[in-house]
């Protein structure tokens, strides 16, 4: 709705905290936070299983209607469904893609930092138990197969995955999320005063509509608790 | 830094762009615009019920709210009849057009997804901005706000010299998904030469 409203020249004049976001909308955002970074984010367990018990009423509800249009023998008697089928096809369809779109960024990057989520538990509880469960499965099924064709044939030191060689003692071979990269990032909420740079001496008042680009560690606390989402 | 590992090159595809602007048309079908029906909706009320609403009641010629997704469909059905959003009437776009010619430090707001909307409906819905000489001149100003804001923002980029936050109020989706991988990508540089700058200073 804030996007209406936008569209309509009123952005400043509706606080931010009173404006309702549509299932759409709140969807939509976790997809472009996830994209936007390599940081594993919480899963939305509520709005994923919301949307998902919504959308297969929907389904069954157009299939209903689609059974009563074929089943109809008197045209006085046929009720000309094809409006609401049509829109809420379309519905479907584009929630179907924003879930999958919402998954497959997720898995992306599980599956590119598998190693580091198996060692912390802190990035697994921001994982559902589906993604853990695919998580472990692919960790072991790629460990496997780059041992037995790459890393058997390397000399005893260098047999291992995780380290660089077994000459040293830290686990120097796990890819982690770079979270000093730069974002796009638009403050939904007045979020007083947050440094933007890495000492943290300059402060900037950050007020609801503000676009900055900004390095994503300043603004990782407040895309966590939807007080900005990157765009 | 961690040297690459295995597991890097398996999982791929590290630097692509995040959104395509495919899919920025795609959150952009979810603006809201008003329609006026020419049929009636057989379901309680008239309200369709979707996943994320109702949207309704649906009678003939009488304006209704919907996403411009659904609007495009049923104006392709011959189903309804859209109007042009207010922010499309030809002296709003002026007078935006001269505040954003005459302030250059900061950019005039404007609706968020105003370039996918533009050009959706002026590809499946040309006929409702009136004559054929209304849609050029409407399709013009737009072109001319799109280029003063492109010409902003190139001269903004000439400026950055540094690892600087930038605060960019009221740009577009689409003029921030152009300058992302550039400008996301120097920053990115700059603060890593800063930071060699500094390790090296202390040492």
């Amino acid at each position: 709705m804030a996007d209406v409203l936008g569209s309509l020249g009123f952005t400043q004049d509706l606080p931010d905290d009173l404006v309702e976001q549509d299932d759409f909308t709140l969807l939509a955002n976790a997809v472009r936070n996830e994209r936007n970074t390599q940081d594993i984010l919480e899963y939305k367990h509520e709005l994923v299983e919301r949307v998902q018990q919504r959308l297969e009423d929907q389904v069954n509800r157009v299939d209903t209607w689609k059974d009563a249009g074929k089943s109809n023998r008197l045209p006085e008697d046929d009720i000309d469904m094809s409006v609401p089928i049509l829109c809420c096809t379309l519905n479907n369809n584009r929630f179907r893609y924003l879930l999958k779109a919402y998954w497959r960024a997720r898995l992306q990057k599980i599956e590119r930092f598998a190693t580091l989520i198996i060692d912390s538990p802190e990035l697994q509880r921001n994982c559902s138990p589906k993604e853990l469960q695919h998580c472990l499965q692919y960790f072991v099924a790629v460990g496997r197969c780059l041992k037995e064709v790459v890393l058997a044939r390397l000399p005893e030191e260098f047999q291992t995955l995780v380290q660089e060689s077994q000459l040293t003692d830290a686990r120097d071979m796990l890819p982690a999320p770079r979270l000093d990269r730069c974002v796009f990032v638009k403050i939904t909420k007045d979020a007083g005063h947050v440094a933007v740079d890495t000492e943290g001496q300059k402060l900037v008042d950050m007020k609801a509509g503000d676009i900055y680009i900004i390095q994503y560690q300043l603004v990782r606390r407040l895309v966590q608790q939807d007080m900005a989402v990157l765009i | 830094m961690p040297t690459a590992s295995l597991f890097e090159y398996v999982a791929g595809k590290i630097d692509e762009p995040p959104l395509t602007p495919e899919e920025l048309e795609f959150f952009a079908e979810h603006e809201k615009v008003t329609i006026i029906p020419n049929f009636s909706l057989n379901l309680p009320n008239g309200m369709l019920t979707c996943i994320e609403g109702t949207y309704g009641p649906f009678r003939p010629n009488i304006p209704v709210e919907v996403p411009l997704y659904l609007a495009l469909a049923l104006h392709r059905r011959g189903k309804c009849r859209i109007q042009p959003p207010p922010w499309m009437a030809k002296d709003r776009l002026k007078s935006m057009l001269e505040e954003e010619r005459t302030i250059p430090q900061y950019f005039q707001p404007v609706p968020q997804y105003y370039v996918e909307v533009s050009k959706m409906l002026f590809t499946e819905a040309r006929a409702i901005f009136g004559s054929n000489a209304d849609v050029h001149e409407v399709q013009e100003l737009i072109e001319e706000l799109k280029k003063v804001r492109n010409s902003k923002i190139l001269d903004g980029l000439r400026k950055v010299s540094g690892p600087v936050t930038v605060k960019l109020n009221n740009l577009s989706a689409s003029e921030s998904n152009k300058i992302r991988l550039l400008f996301e990508n120097s920053l990115n540089m700059w603060y890593q030469l800063s930071k060699n700058d500094k390790e090296w200073q202390e040492s």
